[in-house]
This record gives structure tokens, C-alpha cells and sequence, in this order.
């Protein structure tokens, strides 16, 4: 019976063709959708891992998520270096990042930090930071690179760069007369990583006047000796957040709630996996917007498949009552008008899955750089394998429509047609 | 010889309708009979083949095809019996046009088991009996495998032919086969399809209002002096 169905069908093959494409079509888009969903917010979660507590100045804890893991908008206050060097000193904290965010390269953002970050900071499945090429900052005059940085800018080791204050891509105020030199490139990550510059504390210190070099100290206060001791004298003010690390993982809980009631300022700690997921949350409705979007597409693909079928039994009446006449009961009409809708809809969602994954070899990198959505062409997921049996499910039911008409008219004609 | 096809006071009419459109009081055909029936259109001649052929149900006791009383037969089982036991002509646009004339010709056995059972018996199968078939009946072997849609006519016919023989069935219903043939193809067609129904001791029942095939038959049926149903209504 489906040899039948399949050759009937290749008699209408400029129709069949059309609905298989529509259905192909409206599945890229359905598992594209998918993948975008799951792949973001993989890439999402991975942004930052091995990480136990962050800690900010007093905000919300989706914003000192995004500012300092995402590097997306400002934080009002700022943490001093007293509170930074009191959290340090918790029992428990293993290491510690500290960062200083708020200036820019070119619209990268620059992070300020010490030389922990490249050995403490994990992302994705606890991944450390690797160089592709030469080292970490060694001195103040030293900035590090994220993978897409160095290939936006062109730059790689040796080169120069100037930072500038803001955030903004054209800054009025550039630090020039404090220039950085590439030490070395990250490898890319698929985070915020890749589009962040890292320079030293020091170096943001000397950038924005608050830091004075040890041996221009010695010029400058001659007559007053060594007042303070060059480790008391911190590279910056302030600081806008920091990672901790723990030595055990249970101790976060008491330590977030050590540190939110922390007396010398107000500060915030949350706990970086959690508000990740907070976040996600907050996305859920634009996530779901796009999931019914392409299924709605789906469901046009299925109903041109289905006003396909039932345009065409007027015309196959003939057929049906050569069927009849060798004893083909109404149940085998019947079943012919569904194996035609499954053969469609199979058709349609192998050569969706096809293109898709075409799309993606061939147009991830294009897809990459104007939209900055990373996707893999992973094997398909079990979510994707339990969407196109929805729609092939969709399409039986569907189909159950032509396919009682058929079995009426299978019916009612009998041998007799009037053409 | 038996009976193949017994009418007895058979009354149809379709549902909702006043009057009944048949009304025979008694018709038999025995098996391997060669029957021509004729009727002019509106007689109800193809309401009585497609009784026959098992698409109506009758009501019971009023029509017994193969020493079965298609009135107590369910729609499946009246399929089955089609398939098995009868095949059918149209008068024209017999094949399915997207399949081959031998793929069209083997279609029979598709719903038939008996047909397949009755091959195997005679220690054939259905491709090589269907190719066989076609021979018989004057089509060429690079015409077996031509779309049916490209055969003429004439052809189509004698594939459709080799169709309703396949598998010996019991009889052989051609409704009007031949009304789209020209003479010469309608003698020809009609001896062949003789010939390949004596062989296999198969009942014929043939439908055509052409008078001039009158001589063919040993036996004529007028369907309009059998039906009374005509009579009264005088449409």
C-alpha cells in the first residue's frame, strides 16, 4: 500500500514536491527555532562556572549578574577595596577575582582584574581560560585579549590599544596617554569572554589617576620617606564586583547571607547558578513567542498538505474506483490518504532536517557574526526527535479529515464515477 | 455446472427513493456461461452490476453471487468476495495511470489471496502469469512496462483485460468494454477475452447496448423486459 501511495504520489509530483517543501520549510524553522532556544541557553549557563558567590555593591541580583558576568549595563555603586580585602579574608573563600568594570575599547568592554582570573575563572563544564597566543598581563601596561577582540580589532600580540572611559563605542574622553600593550589572546570561548579586554588592576588604577607607579612614588615623596607600605597602597579606588571561589560548596548559602548583611557597606552577593536561572526565567515569554511562531508555521505547512489532498480526490475518483474494482475495501482508501499524508510529512521533515543542518554548516559562521547566535550542528536532540514526531502525529490526525472523505466517497461511488 | 449468479425477487432502491429502481423476479447464470446483457442507460444496469459486484448490499435471500448470499455478507466480506472471485472491466479509464501495464495488471492479486492461492496452485506467480497474460492478449514486452497512460486505447483495454483474469476469478464482469473501441479492435478484443475466459472456465457477464454483438453470445439478456421496476416507472 505505501508503493501505491508512493507512486500516486509521484503522479502528482508538482504538488507533492510543493507540500513536501512547505513542510521542510516550516520544520527548519520549527527545529531551528529549537535549537536557537536550547543552544542560548546552553551557551547562557556556560558563561561562568566553578564560580560560588559574586559579590557587588547593593543592587538586584539580575543586575550584578549581567554587569559583571555579561558585561551588559552599569553599576550604580561600587564596592571599595576595604570591603574587597575584608572578603578575602571570609574563612572559607578559596581565591578571588576581584573586577572593575566601566571602560572600553573600541565598544569592548574593558574588565579590570588581576592576574587570578586567568587561573581561578572556569566557564562552560569547568573549562579554564586558555591563551592562544603569548601570556598573561604581567604588568599595569599589559591588557589580554578575548578571541573576538583580537579578530574584530585585528590585533594580536605586541600590538597597542588605548582604552577610553564609558562604555560607548566613541568615547570623548580616551586615556591615550596610557597606552596598552597585547600580552596575549584568549581562546574563544563562545562567552563574554571572547568580547571582553582584560587589563591589571594597576593598569585602570594609572588609566583613571588613582594608582601612582612605585617608582614615580619615590620622585614624588622624597622628603616624607616610606610613609605606607607599597602592599597597602590599593591599584584602584574601588571595585564594581567580585568572584569568589569556596573552599567547600555548602558554605555558599551561609556566606551569602554573611556577606548581604555585611555592616561596613551595603552588599550583594548571589549565587551565580541560580541567577542564571532567575534570568533565563525572565526570557521565558520571548522564548515562547518564538516556539508558537513555528509551530503556527508548522501548522501551515500541514494545512497546504491537507487542502492539497482534499483538491486533489475530486480528481482521484477515477483512481479510487479502479481500487474498488479490484477489491479494495473503503478502509484501504482510507489507509491510502493517511500513508500519502505520512509519506509527505516524512519527506518533509528528513529534507527539513537536511537543510537545517546544511544551513547551519554552511551559514553557522555567517549566522555567528551578524547575529552573534553560536549554533552547533549537534546530533539531534531528543526534544527535537519528540517535535517531529508532534508533527508527524499532527500530520496522521490531520490527514484522518481527506481521508473519511475518501472512505464517504469510496463509498457512495462505488464503481460508478461521473466524470 | 451450478449456478454463479442467482437473482430471486430481487427489489433494490436507493435510499430515500419512492419507487424501486429493480425489480427482477428471476435471473440465473450458470457457471461459465457467456451472458450479454443489454439494456439502454437508465434501465438500472449499473445499479445491478454494482450489486452483483458486491458495492450495494442487497437485501437477503435476493442475490446470491458464488453460493454466497451477498445480502448476509458485510461490506468487508463483500470486498473480499470481489477481490477474490470477480473481475471488472470499465468501459473505459481502467488503469491507474502512474503504474505500469503489468504493475496494473498484477494489481488484482493486491486485495486478493485466492487469486494468489489459485496462481501458486497452478505453479506460477503473478508477474510471470501477468506478463503471460498480456502476452495472450497481443501486447508487446516493452509495452508491459510502459505507463499505462501512454498505451492506446485498444491497449488499455486488453491490460485491463488481463486484470480481470488474473488469478482465474469466477467470473468476469466487462461493463460496455468495448464502446470506446472501433470495430475492428472491439471483434478482436472481445475473441480474445473469450478465448482467455474458456480457458479458465470463467463466467462472463457482458454489458454493451451494441446490437451487433448479439452473435457472439450463446445467450442475450434484455435488462429491460427482466426489470419490471422499468415497466411501471416508463421513464
Amino acid at each position: 500500500m505505501i508503493k501505491l501511495a508512493f507512486a500516486s504520489l509521484w503522479n502528482r509530483r508538482a504538488s507533492a514536491w510543493l507540500t513536501v517543501l512547505a513542510i521542510s520549510i516550516s520544520v527548519v524553522l520549527l527545529l531551528g527555532v529549537e535549537r536557537v532556544r536550547e543552544q542560548t541557553k546552553d551557551n547562557f549557563a556556560n558563561t561562568i562556572s566553578g564560580t560560588d558567590l559574586i559579590v557587588g555593591p547593593r543592587t538586584g541580583s539580575t543586575q550584578l549578574l549581567l554587569s559583571s558576568v555579561f558585561h551588559i549595563g552599569a553599576l550604580n555603586n561600587t564596592l571599595s577595596w576595604d570591603s574587597y580585602t575584608e572578603l578575602t579574608q571570609l574563612p572559607g573563600v578559596a581565591w578571588h577575582i576581584p573586577l572593575a568594570l566601566g571602560d572600553s575599547v573600541r565598544g569592548f568592554p574593558v574588565v579590570a582584574t588581576t592576574t587570578d582570573f586567568f587561573e581561578h575563572f572556569r566557564y562552560g563544564d569547568k573549562q579554564p581560560l586558555n591563551l592562544t597566543s603569548g601570556q598573561p598581563f604581567a604588568d599595569e601596561t599589559q591588557a589580554v585579549l578575548g578571541a573576538e577582540v583580537a579578530e574584530k580589532l585585528g590585533l594580536t600580540s605586541g600590538d597597542e590599544l588605548v582604552v577610553s572611559h564609558g562604555s560607548g563605542g566613541l568615547s570623548f574622553k580616551a586615556h591615550d596617554a596610557h597606552p596598552f600593550v597585547v600580552s596575549g589572546v584568549l581562546q574563544r570561548t563562545g562567552t563574554p569572554t571572547d568580547v571582553a579586554v582584560y587589563i591589571p588592576l594597576a593598569g585602570l588604577g594609572l588609566v583613571h589617576g588613582e594608582y601612582i607607579r612605585p617608582d614615580e612614588h619615590t620622585d614624588h615623596d622624597h622628603g616624607h620617606g616610606h610613609g605606607h607600605d607599597e602592599a597597602d597602597e590599593p591599584p584602584v579606588y574601588t571595585l564594581s564586583a567580585v568572584l569568589l571561589g569556596l573552599e567547600s560548596k555548602p558554605l555558599a548559602l551561609r556566606l551569602q547571607r554573611q556577606i548581604n548583611t555585611y555592616k561596613g557597606e551595603p552588599l550583594t552577593a548571589i549565587m551565580p547558578g541560580m541567577a542564571l536561572q532567575e534570568f533565563w526565567k525572565t526570557l521565558r515569554l520571548l522564548e515562547q513567542a518564538l516556539l508558537a511562531i513555528s509551530v503556527l508555521v508548522v501548522a501551515t505547512g500541514l494545512l497546504g498538505m491537507l487542502t492539497t489532498l482534499l483538491a486533489s480526490l475530486r480528481e482521484r475518483r477515477r483512481e479510487m474506483a479502479v481500487l474498488r474494482s479490484v477489491g479494495a475495501g473503503p478502509g484501504t482508501i482510507f489507509g491510502l490518504l493517511i500513508s500519502e499524508a505520512l509519506l509527505l510529512t516524512l519527506f518533509g521533515i528528513a529534507i527539513g532536517v537536511g537543510l537545517l543542518y546544511l544551513i547551519i554548516v554552511l551559514g553557522g559562521n555567517l549566522i555567528q557574526d551578524m547575529l552573534g547566535i553560536t549554533l552547533s550542528a549537534s546530533a539531534i536532540t531528543v526534544n527535537e526527535w519528540y517535535l517531529m514526531a508532534a508533527i508527524l502525529i499532527a500530520a496522521a490526525l490531520l490527514s484522518l479529515f481527506p481521508a473519511w472523505r475518501a472512505y464517504r466517497n469510496a463509498l457512495a461511488d462505488g464503481l460508478s464515477v461521473k466524470l | 455446472m451450478g449456478s454463479c449468479i442467482t437473482l430471486n425477487h430481487l427489489s433494490f432502491s436507493w435510499p430515500g427513493a419512492q419507487t424501486p429502481l429493480l425489480q427482477i423476479p428471476k435471473l440465473a447464470i450458470d457457471k461459465g456461461e457467456r451472458v450479454l446483457l443489454r439494456g439502454p442507460s437508465g434501465s438500472g444496469k449499473s445499479t445491478l452490476l454494482s450489486l452483483i459486484a458486491g458495492i450495494h448490499p442487497p437485501s437477503p435471500g435476493q442475490l446470491d453471487v458464488m453460493g454466497h448470499d451477498l445480502g448476509k455478507l458485510g461490506q468487508s466480506a463483500r470486498d473480499r468476495l470481489r477481490a477474490n472471485e470477480i473481475g471488472y472491466i470499465f468501459q473505459q479509464f481502467n488503469l491507474l495511470p502512474y503504474l505500469s501495464a503489468l504493475d496494473n495488471v498484477m494489481l488484482s492479486c493486491q486485495f486478493a489471496p485466492a487469486r494468489r492461492r489459485r496462481l501458486q496452485q497452478q505453479h506460477t506467480n503473478r508477474e510471470a502469469a501477468a506478463g503471460q497474460l498480456l502476452d495472450h492478449l497481443g501486447l508487446t514486452r516493452a509495452q508491459h512496462q510502459q505507463p499505462a497512460h501512454q498505451l492506446s486505447v485498444g491497449q488499455q483495454q486488453r491490460v485491463a483485460a488481463a486484470r480481470a483474469l488474473l488469478g482465474s476469478p469466477a467470473l468476469i464482469i466487462a461493463d460496455e468494454p468495448t464502446s470506446a473501441l472501433d470495430e475492428a479492435h472491439r471483434d478482436e478484443f472481445v475473441k480474445l477475452l473469450f478465448a482467455e475466459c474458456q480457458q479458465q472456465n470463467t463466467t462472463l457477464l457482458f454489458v454493451s447496448h451494441d446490437a451487433t454483438l448479439d452473435r457472439h453470445f450463446p445467450r442475450t439478456i434484455e435488462l429491460t423486459r427482466l426489470n419490471q421496476a422499468v415497466e411501471a416507472n416508463d421513464d
